[in-house]
């Protein structure tokens, strides 16, 4: 069955625009296929369209998006639209498209999409190839699907899914079908996991347990503000009016076209994310804020205790606080957030669905099955 | 003891003075919240650069022709006999 495609225009499609949404890359266009676009395309699927999911993606960053309003502007290829912010699963159900690919690095899409009645996929981290994908935040960084069905989803997974020498950082272990491998090419393992999110009676395995990392949950937004503004603002320094990109008009000089060119081409959350940036990695601050959320990072990601459990599930409708109290809609939101954070700072895989989200281990060799085997609702 | 207009300047921004404005306030709030990070003991832990265990992945080093100079100079805001161009840099 062949499907058909909307694409964040963060990811190039040659001789397309790719604006990233931003007016700075307003005129761009991409001089390559992505890698993702080249196996898209390689499989049968069709490419109907192109949407903005904010400048850069950084949507959510700064909290503004929690309310999982994040929309998403389309442009459909070979006809205008306007650009008005329309919510994801309205952008999905009035176009032709079966599934949008975007980066969602910060986890306000899968939020969104959620909350819209759609399904997020989020890769593991180094899974499936950048190369074509304008860069926000390199260390979190990865295209994921977003889908009515999480079962095109994943069949679009398997597509895009596969080592590409093109991305400097990726796992090398992983063969064209998307499985974990061995150093000899063999599947290392067919171990059959499954999940039950669904049933009434919760199955022994999936009694709720609090988790060792849920003690950094209260500082996770500031360490992925942080480690995402720093990294936004070194990609972003490549925009300078020269090569590609906005140039302002009427400057004085090399340094005033630098500074006119990007204080009028970005966007204010871009513009505090860049400010930050600097600030984060300055000399004297680097150690304080940079350095330390490096570490934070480490200790959050060692603390997930994948020897005792597989996959981590936070079912949105029945959690409690530490009293046992059901929570108020936004502290569950807020919750089903967290996890969706931590798997972008942990590199894990995560699927986000309207009914709870699953983050699971990478650290076993089989564990690209198990996130298949969810069994969702 | 620098400043956000600093921190512009290091970001290569120069905002109109509303906006600095905005944008500060913003700043002092959301760095305010880095505090909560004092609070946590990180001694002894290595910085988590990549959540990979994996060397960076280098091809053969064979030069290859990715791009002609008209393809390098299509998205050029602004181009002069097959050149970026750019302001005098010298007077």
């Amino acid at each position: 069955m062949s499907y058909n495609a909307i694409l964040d225009s963060s990811i190039m499609q040659k001789g397309v625009p790719a604006t990233a949404g931003s007016k700075m890359l307003a005129d761009f266009i991409s001089p390559i296929d992505a890698t993702v676009v080249t196996r898209l395309e390689a499989a049968g699927v069709q490419i109907v369209g192109r949407c903005d999911v904010g400048e850069f993606g950084v949507d959510g960053l700064f909290g503004s998006s929690v309310d999982g309003k994040t929309g998403g502007q389309v442009h459909c290829l070979g006809r205008t639209q306007d650009s008005v912010p329309v919510p994801l699963s309205c952008l999905l159900a009035d176009s032709e498209a079966d599934f949008i690919l975007c980066n969602d690095y910060i986890g306000a899409i899968s939020l969104a999409a959620a909350k819209q009645g759609l399904y997020y996929i989020h890769p593991t981290y180094g899974s499936v190839s950048r190369y074509g994908l304008i860069p926000a935040v390199s260390s979190m960084d990865q295209i994921g699907v977003l889908c009515k069905k999480p079962v095109v989803g994943f069949e679009v997974l398997k597509m895009i899914t596969g080592f590409d020498s093109k991305d400097g950082v990726m796992i090398q272990r992983i063969n064209d079908k998307g499985q974990m491998t061995n150093d000899k090419g063999q599947m290392t393992n067919n171990k059959e996991y499954t999940a039950d999110a669904g049933t009434d009676e919760p199955s022994p395995c999936l009694k709720p347990r609090k988790r060792d990392s849920e003690k950094y949950s209260e500082i996770l937004p500031q360490i992925m503000q942080i480690l995402c503004c720093a990294e936004i603002g070194n990609n972003i320094s490549r925009y300078d009016g020269i090569k590609f990109g906005y140039r302002a008009k009427g400057y004085n000089g090399l340094h005033e076209l630098y500074t006119k060119s990007r204080t009028e081409a970005f966007g204010e959350d871009i513009k505090l994310a860049a400010v930050i940036g600097a600030m984060v990695l300055s000399q004297e601050n680097y150690m304080r804020y940079y350095d330390k959320a490096m570490r934070l990072r480490r200790l959050i990601r060692d603390s997930l205790e994948f020897d005792k459990y597989d996959v981590i599930i936070n079912d949105k409708g029945q959690m409690t606080n530490d009293k046992g109290q059901e929570k108020s809609q936004t502290e569950k939101w807020n919750s089903f957030y967290n996890l969706l954070t931590l798997s972008r700072l942990c590199g894990l895989p995560s699927l986000a669905t309207p009914e709870g989200v699953y983050v699971a281990n990478t650290g076993r060799d089989d564990i690209l099955e198990a996130q298949l085997l969810c069994n969702m609702k | 003891m620098r400043c956000f207009k600093d921190y512009e300047n290091m970001a290569m921004l120069d905002l109109p003075d509303s906006e600095r404005v905005r944008l500060a306030a913003r700043f002092d709030e959301i760095v305010g919240g880095f505090a909560a990070l004092d609070d946590y003991d990180t001694d002894g832990v290595s910085p988590l650069v990549s959540v990979l265990d994996v060397n960076n992945v280098l091809r053969e080093d064979v030069a290859v022709k990715l791009f002609t100079r008209d393809e390098v100079l299509a998205n050029a805001p602004e181009k002069h006999d097959g050149y970026f161009q750019v302001p005098a840099t010298i007077d």
